[in-house]
C-alpha cells in the first residue's frame, strides 16, 4: 500500500464516477494543513453513475466497514442519499449520497474546483463551501478543524490580493 | 544681476507662513523648523515617495493557527499536498504496526 487516496481516486476516475471530493481530503487539496485517515466522495446518483460506482468499489474490494459479514452496498444504497460508510483494500472510504442536509452532487458542483492529479481532473469542494459544511455539521471534530480551514481560506485570499 | 529662482530663494525666516505652501516648481516650503533639524530650505516633492513598506504579515492568526504552516502548504501543488499526507499516513501505519496497535486498514 502507497499512496491509498491517490489510487482510490484513480480507480474511481478510471471507473468514470461522477463524483466530488468532500472532507478533510478535500481541505487538503486546497490547501488546509491537515491530516485524515479517510476519504469522502460525493457521487451523481443517475443509474449510469451508480453502475460506474460499483465498478470501481468492486476493483477496490469495498465493504461495509461496521459490518462483520462483509457486506457491500448495492445499486439501491448508492441511489439513495445515505451514506456508505465502507472500508477497500486500499482504506477507509464513505461513498455519500448528499452532503449535510441532503445536498446533493448537482447542487454542489457549482461550489467546486477542477484539481489535476496525475493523468485525472478531480472535481473538489471550495474551500467556502467545506467551511459553510463544516460550521453546519456543528459537531466537535468539525468545529476543531475550522480555525486551519479559515486561517488558510484567508491566507488564500491574502496572496491572491483579494480581501 | 539675474533674479533667484524659486527654487534657490529664501524666505526671510519671519515671513515664513504657518503652513506648508507648494510652489510651481514643485517645491514646498515648510514652516519655520517644523523638520525640527533647523532646516527651513526647499525640499523638492515632484518626485512622489514611495508607499511605506505594509507591515509583514503575522505568523499566528488570532485562533492559534501558525500560518506559517499554511503558507508552506499553499507553496505546494494540490498533487504535492496530498503526497504529503500520503507519507505522514505511511510512518504512521508503520509505527502502529511496529507497535502491535491495530493500523487503519
Amino acid at each position: 500500500m502507497s499512496d491509498p487516496f491517490r489510487e482510490t481516486l484513480d480507480v474511481f476516475c478510471e471507473c468514470g464516477v461522477e463524483f466530488i471530493v468532500v472532507g478533510n481530503v478535500a481541505s487538503l487539496f486546497q490547501g488546509a494543513p491537515i491530516t485524515t485517515t479517510d476519504l469522502d466522495l460525493v457521487h451523481r446518483r443517475t443509474p449510469g453513475n451508480v453502475e460506474r460506482v460499483l465498478a470501481a468499489l468492486a476493483r477496490l474490494g469495498a465493504t461495509y466497514r461496521n459490518d462483520p459479514r462483509g457486506l457491500t452496498p448495492g445499486a439501491s444504497h448508492l441511489a439513495g442519499p445515505g451514506h456508505q460508510l465502507l472500508k477497500t483494500n486500499l482504506g477507509l472510504l464513505d461513498v455519500l449520497g448528499s452532503l449535510g442536509a441532503g445536498i446533493t452532487y448537482e447542487e454542489l458542483l457549482p461550489d467546486t474546483d477542477l484539481v489535476r492529479l496525475g493523468a485525472n481532473e478531480l472535481r473538489v469542494l471550495t474551500l467556502e463551501r467545506l467551511i459553510r459544511a463544516k460550521e453546519a455539521a456543528g459537531r466537535p471534530k468539525d468545529l476543531a478543524v475550522l480555525p486551519t480551514l479559515r486561517a488558510t481560506l484567508a491566507e488564500k485570499r491574502r496572496l491572491a490580493g483579494k480581501p | 544681476m539675474a533674479r533667484p529662482s524659486a527654487r534657490t530663494r529664501r524666505r526671510p525666516a519671519s515671513r515664513a507662513s504657518s503652513t506648508a505652501r507648494r510652489t510651481s516648481a514643485g517645491v514646498t516650503r515648510r514652516p519655520a523648523d517644523s523638520s525640527g533639524t533647523g532646516y527651513n530650505g526647499p525640499v523638492d516633492t515632484s518626485t512622489p515617495r514611495p508607499p511605506a513598506p505594509e507591515p509583514p504579515p503575522p505568523d499566528v492568526d488570532e485562533a492559534g493557527v501558525d500560518l506559517t504552516v499554511i503558507r508552506w502548504f499553499l507553496e505546494l501543488t494540490p498533487e504535492g499536498r496530498l503526497a504529503h499526507v500520503e507519507g505522514i499516513l505511511r510512518t504512521a501505519r508503520a509505527i502502529w504496526e511496529q507497535n502491535n496497535v491495530r493500523p487503519v486498514p
